[in-house]
């Protein structure tokens, strides 16, 4: 779901994913690439994201990463069932009654 | 002790089972050691110990490798191997049951069989997406060997007016398509010169008797282009790109028709086969007396004794079908092909690459063409010399050609994902300078 989320504006290389992530979560998500670069081909096989190549100023050759139409639904899915699930936590730690009686179980 | 960067990723490949994946996995691990190696030199590391750094922090090359090597594997295509399989089988039915098959055309036909599996076995282990740069030339290479060896040195063999050299024109639509995709980018030139590519061998047509085989290259060609068209290989705009392909098209067309009053005369009979029943429309006219006797399952009334001839049988496999065992059999197979085109449409089209996705549905559109003429022709709709029914019927080499299809169009649904699309090369552009003397 933060990988999606990374690239939800703004189509991003795995280097500067690694970077981006690390920045936005103040270094605690350090990603190592040897955990990235399978969970992004796997999310391409699954159609969330594509890939294609372009040449940075520099002059080297990129391989960059963007959302699909399918990855920017799973987003909005995955998004909405962290809303759930970390507002149920939420709940539990602060003493308040979780509404509509839905059990940890289910959580 | 430390790896050096070419030691970690040739570790990391180790543990990769899939070899065609190791270019991908190598360019992008790269990179990345070469953006973090960079980083690491802003912050003032020398050139060798921010690279040594950087390959430490990609972490053990055995796990990173078997993580990779879990997630990179070859796309399973068995949805596409089975009715392969089942046309195949049709095929070889077809040919116990209809044909009258000597000793030498079985030997004929099995040599055939096995040249097709040997091509279909090579093309089906070769990573396409490595030779994209090579398509255009692939192309042109192959329209001048075909057209140079049929009209200049004679080659090939000559059956019914048709040399088989011109058979393998089939095998360029694959090949134009790549031509069509490295021209992305180069605008209205690259258009005009994808435009050239498919009016050229139409022009040929007045030195070439293959009016089917070239109008069904040309309709297949014109097929790819627009769907590159509406993929924005040559921009956003619509419009104006497909009137620049069409209309220069539609007019070479027409010049090609009216400028041989014979050849307006057979595509009047084309599309109207009765009115000259015992002239050009002859085999369309017979054709329909007999599908009128056919019943749904079994043999016709004996209307016409025409399906004992083995060409007859072999041009028109599904007329015979229908005749000889009734339209339901005939409908099976038709079934079988419709399944076959859609499967194969609809996974083309949902490729990674537009590359991919472009030879994806050259090929199957060059399936598709081949069908509905097939198809057209064995219900007496049109008449035209066929075109062959993939896999099913008419002669060896079209059998060979279409494994080789298939073999291409297999290799390009496994090897999905290794390839990302490269950029575009720039617009070419006229520069006129005008130097005016003070």
């Amino acid at each position: 779901m933060l990988l999606l989320k990374l690239i939800e504006d703004e189509d991003m290389y795995g280097y500067q994913m690694i970077e981006e992530l690390a920045k936005r979560s103040d270094n605690t998500f350090a990603l190592k690439a040897g955990t990235l670069y399978p969970l992004l081909h796997d999310m391409q096989e699954q159609g969330y994201i594509e890939a294609y190549e372009k040449t940075a100023q520099s002059g080297r050759e990129r391989k960059y990463y963007s959302l699909t139409k399918a990855g920017r639904e799973a987003l909005h899915q995955k998004s909405a069932e962290w809303s759930a699930f970390s507002g149920a936590v939420n709940k539990v730690l602060t003493g308040a009654t979780m509404a509509g009686g839905v059990s940890l179980a289910t959580v | 002790m430390r790896l050096s960067k070419q030691e970690f990723l040739n570790k990391v490949c180790g543990q990769v089972r899939w070899k065609h994946a190791h270019d991908s996995i190598r360019g992008e691990l790269n990179a990345h050691i070469e953006d973090q190696a960079e980083a690491l030199e802003r912050e003032g590391r020398s050139s060798g110990e921010a690279e040594a750094m950087a390959v430490e922090q990609m972490g053990d090359p055995s796990d990173v490798g078997m993580r990779l090597d879990a997630s990179y594997r070859p796309k399973p295509v068995l949805g596409m191997l089975i009715p392969f399989g089942i046309l195949l089988l049709l095929g070889v039915m077809s040919r116990v049951l209809i044909y009258d098959m000597g000793a030498d055309e079985w030997a004929r036909f099995a040599l055939a069989a096995a040249i097709g599996g040997a091509c279909f076995m090579l093309l089906y282990n070769v990573n396409l997406y490595r030779f994209v740069s090579w398509s255009k030339y692939a192309y042109l290479a192959l329209a001048a060997a075909i057209v140079i060896g049929a009209l200049a040195l004679g080659l090939g063999v000559w059956i019914n007016g048709l040399n088989s050299l011109i058979c393998h024109a089939v095998l360029l639509i694959p090949l134009y398509a790549g031509m069509v995709y490295a021209m992305r980018g180069r605008g209205i030139w690259g258009l005009l010169l994808c435009d050239v590519s498919i009016c050229a061998p139409l022009l040929l047509i007045t030195t070439l008797p293959a009016l089917s085989i070239v109008f069904g290259a040309v309709i297949s060609g014109l097929g790819v282009l627009t769907y590159a068209i509406f993929s924005g290989v040559f921009g956003k705009r619509r419009l104006a790109p497909l009137a620049t392909v069409y209309a220069p098209t539609v007019l070479t067309a027409a010049y090609v028709v009216l400028s041989q009053p014979y050849r307006l005369e057979r595509l009047r009979v084309l599309f109207d086969p009765m009115s000259a029943a015992d002239g050009a429309g002859y085999m369309a006219a017979r054709i329909r007396l007999a599908l009128e006797g056919a019943k749904l399952i079994g043999h016709g009334s004996e209307v016409e004794q025409i399906f004992r001839s083995l060409n007859f049988a072999a041009d028109y496999i599904l007329t015979s079908i229908i005749y000889n065992f009734g339209w339901l059999p005939a409908a099976l197979i038709a079934a079988a092909l419709l399944v076959f085109l859609v499967m194969g449409f609809k996974k083309a089209l949902r490729l990674d690459s537009l590359f991919g996705r472009m030879l994806g549905f050259a090929i199957m559109t060059t399936f598709a063409v081949q069908t509905g003429a097939y198809v057209a022709a064995n219900l007496g709709l049109v008449f035209a010399q066929t075109l062959p029914l993939p896999f099913v019927a008419y002669g060896n080499t079209a059998l060979v050609l279409d494994m080789a299809l298939a073999g291409l169009l297999l290799s390009l649904f496994r090897m999905d994902g290794l390839y990302a699309d490269k950029p575009a090369k720039k617009a070419l552009r006229l520069r006129l300078r005008v130097e005016i003397e003070k």
